[in-house]
This record gives C-alpha cells, structure tokens and sequence, in this order.
C-alpha cells in the first residue's frame, strides 16, 4: 500500500535512509541517493526537496539539510525553485492520523542559483531565507 | 419534479431569473462605459459578482428542485465549506486537533442528521448543549491549558455559526405550518432571496448615493444610505412576495425587516471577524464574493431567527 501511493501517486525517489556505518559505506549510500537525484534531473524531470529533512512542529522553518547543498553543486545550472507550504502542521500535525479539511497553501518564489564557490552554510541559509521570505509574505 | 408543480415557486425562481438577467444586461453596459481606473475595477467586480450570482443561483435551483434531500445536502456543503474558511483562520494549537477533527467529522453531520430526521430536540439541543460541553473535554484531555478559555471559545462559536446557525435554514423545510403542508421550498427561498438582495441592494445603493460611511471602524465600505436604501428596499421586496408564504403582508414586512436587520448584524459582525483576523475576505471561491462565509455571514444571522419566529408564530 505505501509502496504503491509512494510510486504511483506522488512518484516518489525512494531513498535509503537507514543510518550507515563506517565512514566509507557513508560515503557510498551519500553517492548513490545523489546519482539518484542527478539522474532523474538529467532525464528533464523535476525533484521536489523538502530540505527540512523531516516534519516539524509548524512553529518556525527547521536549518536546511546538507543535501540540497550537494545536489546543487552536482547540476549547479538547474533552478532551485523556493516553496513554502502553509498551514500544513495545522492540517496534519506530526503524530496525527487524519486531516482536518483546512485550507493549505502553496507560495512559489524566484528561481535560485548555487553561486560558484559558495559556502555550504551560507547557500543553505539563503535558500531558507528565500522560504521565510515567502511565509511572510503571504496574504 | 416538484418543481414546477407548485405555480408560486416557478413565479419567484422565474422572478430571480429575470432580476439576474436585467443585472447581467445593466454590468455589460457598465464594462462599455467605465473609463476610469477606479471605475473599471468596480465594474470588473460587478461582472464577476453577477457571474458568480449564475452559478450560485443555478446550485441552490438544482437543490431546490430535488426537494428537502437536495437542500439539505447543499447547506452542508455550505456548512462544510464556511467551517473550513473559518477553522484556517483561527490561531489553533496542536492539542486542538482532535476536537477540530469532532466539529468537522462529528458534530456538522449529525447537525444535519437531525434536520434530515426532524428530530427537533436533537437539532436545537445538538451543538448549544452536547457540543458545547463535549468540546472542552475533548480540549482539556489533550493536556494543554495555554490559552484554554478562548481556544474552547473559538471552536464554540465557528461551529454555532457555521453548522448550527446555518443548518436552521434548511430546518425551514421541516415545520408543519397549517395550510402551508410540503411547500417549505418557497419559505427557504423567501429567507435566502430577502437576505441576499438585501445585501446586493446595500451594496448598489451604497455604491450610487453613499456619502455617510456607518461603521468606519469595522467596514470602510458600508454606508448609511446603503443599510437604509438596500435594507429599506429589501424590506419592501420581502413584503411583495408575502403570496408564496404563509404569511399575510404586513407578517411578510416585519418578518423582512427581522431578517435585514438580522443580516446586517451578521455582516457587520463578520467584518469585524476578518478585521481581527488580518484578512479582506474568508476565502477565494465564489469569484468577486470572496469565500462562501463572506457570502452566508447574513444567512447566518438571519436563518435562526427567521426560522424560530416563524415556528413561534406559524406552527
């Protein structure tokens, strides 16, 4: 069941995310999720990140995961496109079983570009921004 | 269908029909002639409002038509809808999630439920008594006291006003009313058509003479020659379709004016909502209105009303 709405509904990138062990199956299981990621972005095809990495309580944006870093280095000429998706924790909260029927919203933003020699932190941060800016923006 | 089996109701559904069409006539016109930036705006909204005015008016036609099931589904839907506007707005808690989930899943159609069965005691008992109290202890059972008092509020009053207040004007079709047996269809019509032209003639009244704004404070746009124009207006339509109600012409006038007055304490009330809450409108459905709350705040107020006076008096 959950395979098929992860493959058939939302077309989902399955990725292993069981915590490896010893620094070179680390760095195997790091290289092969981003060759998934590059190739589907290679084939003209969209990914969508959530770069919080998990849900959270709804309050504030979580620090950015390192991986939206590398792929953007890995196809620095693909546009980041920022979204910011409202009222989400209210409508599904983490732990909670069935939606309330609210109303959620989808902001877009201005594409983004990993500059050249950009530090990891500092991009990251920016493409938070670029999501916050959106969160406040709104209405 | 029973639609056209009963002369009267033809009469004022072909008399909305007519009215819609002059209005659709009178904005095309509007669109040639505004030349201004300001004007082409208003007249913009004008035709989106009249050609959302089609759709709903062919909705609640079609839900007229198939009789006391079609109304009842509709005005949950309504229900349903207005709810979901109003819950988006509210400042929730993640502890609240649970007794969203019962105003949503539970108490809205069972409310409806006890129209649907005419069960009376139920119906005005349902959310007043059992929702009320159950609300809070489904709250508190989560374990979060912050803001406890206006958290439980909050819930208790979109539910009164979105479900309870609402479900009263399809509870319209369920009285008994002497001499006025199955034709309850023309009284929901009656009360929909005197609140909603009351607000369009508030709005066209207010647009073409208002000078004098009434409530600054809580809505810049509504006037003092609108509220008395419209609403007047409004009054003497109500009272000129006293023949498809039971009442006689002067009940039809009085029973009018209670539910002007009525909707523009709700539209008042309402704004004052939004004003609150930091937003122009509840919603984007209905294309110029804004949402289905920014077009029922009236209804809301006027339907228990409405329907108590005439159970009080009439049954």
């Amino acid at each position: 069941m959950r395979r098929f709405i992860a493959h058939r509904v939302f077309n989902a990138l399955l990725i292993d995310r069981r915590s490896a062990e010893g620094a070179e199956t680390v760095d195997r299981q790091r290289r092969e999720t981003l060759e998934a990621m590059t190739s589907v972005l290679d084939g003209e095809r969209s990914l969508i990140l959530y770069p919080e990495g998990t849900r959270g309580s709804g309050d504030a944006v979580q620090p950015f995961r390192a991986g939206l870093y590398h792929l953007a280095r890995a196809r620095p000429g693909v546009p980041l496109v920022p979204v910011y998706l409202g009222n989400l924790a209210r409508i599904l909260p983490k732990g909670a079983t069935l939606p309330v029927p609210m109303q959620g919203q989808v902001v877009f933003g201005a594409e983004l570009h990993i500059a050249i020699g950009e530090d990891k932190q500092a991009f990251l941060e920016r493409c938070r921004c670029a999501v916050l800016e959106l969160a406040e923006g709104r209405q | 269908m029973t639609l056209f089996a009963d002369r009267e109701l033809v009469w004022l559904i072909g008399g909305i029909l007519i009215f819609l069409s002059i209005a659709t006539v009178v904005a095309a016109i509007l669109k040639r002639r505004a030349r201004s930036e300001s004007a082409r705006a208003t007249v913009d909204n004008l035709v989106a409002r009249t050609r959302a005015w089609w759709v709903m008016v062919l909705v609640f036609g079609i839900a007229i038509a198939t009789g006391g099931v079609g109304s009842l589904v509709m005005f949950a839907i309504v229900s349903f809808l207005a709810l979901r506007e109003f819950m988006t707005l509210l400042p929730t808690r993640r502890a609240d999630h649970r007794a969203m989930l019962w105003t949503f899943f539970l108490f809205l159609p069972l409310q409806y439920w006890y129209v649907a069965t005419g069960w009376y005691g139920m119906f005005s008992l349902l959310i007043p008594v059992y929702a009320y109290l159950l609300l809070p202890s489904v709250l508190v059972l989560a374990g979060d006291t912050e803001d406890f008092l206006a958290r439980t509020a909050r819930l208790q009053w979109v539910l009164m006003i979105c479900v309870f207040c609402v479900s009263h004007a399809p509870a319209l079709l369920m009285l008994e009313i002497p001499g006025y047996q199955g034709e309850g269809a023309k009284l929901l019509l009656f009360l929909v058509v005197v609140t909603q032209l009351s607000d369009v003639l508030q709005y066209v009244v207010g647009k073409l003479f208002g000078r004098h704004k009434a409530v600054p404070a809580v809505s810049p746009n509504k006037t003092i020659e609108g509220y008395l124009g419209g609403g007047g207006l409004a009054v003497l339509i109500g009272t000129a379709l006293w023949w498809a109600t039971p009442f006689t012409p002067w009940q039809a006038a009085l029973l009018s004016s209670v539910v002007v007055l009525a909707g523009m304490a709700g539209g008042l009330v309402m704004s004052a909502v939004k004003r609150d809450r930091q937003v122009k409108d509840f919603g984007a459905l209905i294309p110029g209105h804004g949402g289905v709350l920014d077009r029922i705040d009236s209804l809301c107020f006027a339907a228990p009303l409405f329907f108590h006076l005439t159970r009080f008096y009439f049954t």
